[in-house]
């Protein structure tokens, strides 16, 4: 972390553990709710990628770290994105019992 | 005088980055790529299969849903670890490391009541897609958790040493994994138990 002035800009450990409570009880929520299939998998995933984000940011201090590792995180992600989507021809093709 | 955060900051390598917490960091973006495959595996098994249970009705997203909540309770506890640690709490940094491990090994036992539900229901890792799918990413997910408490373990152990006070940037690396693990079963909890 790039010393004490960076740690000013986290959030305090109580408030990110709310957010992702909350975030948690809300994806439990849904999927007892009836809002629909589409918008439950929005929700799920919008509120999985928002807690897993949480937690890089300000827990795994992402929030204030250098460029440099900034970098390091972003290249696989990226990679992982267009794994999945090489995947995604297969997708129609592949019927299994 | 100079503070002890300043003299870290100055006997940093060129990259400006300690070097433990590089090689950490470079560690667990090989990890997304783990974890990724494995992901990318399931997303084709299940969108390729002619029929997928409900895992609403599958599993039991009560139990399931209370062990995030430990988990997620574990990295705020690993947080206060890592924050004890840098102010030279030797008291407080024990009693987060020992709460972190506790609440790890509460997870892995809340997923061993978990398994035991699905293998009264018959489903085991060679009975179906979903079985198979199932246990091998939770399997993996819980050999990380493990893998965890063990190294969180071992800090806790170490710190009663007097060369600990020379390696207290060893805590942050293991709270950078352990909020790691926790990512991922964030993630795994939508797609598997959930969706």
């Amino acid at each position: 972390m790039n010393g004490t002035a960076g740690r000013a800009r986290l959030l305090r450990p109580g408030a990110v553990y709310a957010w992702l409570a909350v975030l948690t009880a809300l994806e439990l929520g849904a999927v007892r709710a009836s809002i629909g299939r589409g918008a439950t998998v929005a929700l799920l995933l919008g509120s999985a990628a928002a807690k897993a984000a949480l937690v890089a940011l300000f827990f795994m201090h992402l929030r204030v770290e250098r460029r440099l590792l900034h970098a390091i995180v972003v290249a696989p992600l990226v990679l992982l994105a267009l794994f999945l989507l090489a995947l995604i021809p297969d997708i129609g093709r592949v019927h299994l019992g | 005088m100079t503070a002890p955060a300043d003299v870290r900051e100055a006997n940093l390598p060129a990259t400006g980055i300690p070097t433990g917490k590089l090689g950490v960091w470079l560690f667990l973006v090989s990890e997304v790529m783990f974890f990724g495959a494995l992901v990318g595996s399931y997303l084709l098994l299940r969108m390729g299969a002619r029929s997928w249970p409900d895992p609403a009705r599958t599993l039991d997203t009560a139990l399931l849903g209370a062990n995030t909540f430990v988990l997620i309770t574990s990295s705020v506890t690993m947080v206060l670890a890592v924050r004890a640690a840098e102010r030279n709490d030797l008291r407080g940094l024990r009693r987060n490391l020992l709460l972190t491990i506790l609440l790890g090994t509460t997870f892995l036992a809340l997923k061993g009541l978990d398994y035991a539900h699905l293998f009264g229901a018959g489903i085991t890792i060679d009975a179906s897609l979903f079985g198979a799918s199932y246990f091998t990413l939770t399997g993996f997910h819980g050999l990380h958790v493990l893998a965890g408490i063990v190294a969180l373990a071992s800090l806790l152990a170490f710190s009663r040493r007097p060369a600990f006070a020379r390696r207290r940037e060893w805590i942050e690396n293991a709270g950078l994994y352990w909020h790691f693990v926790d990512v991922v079963w964030i993630l795994l909890f939508v797609l598997l138990c959930l969706l």
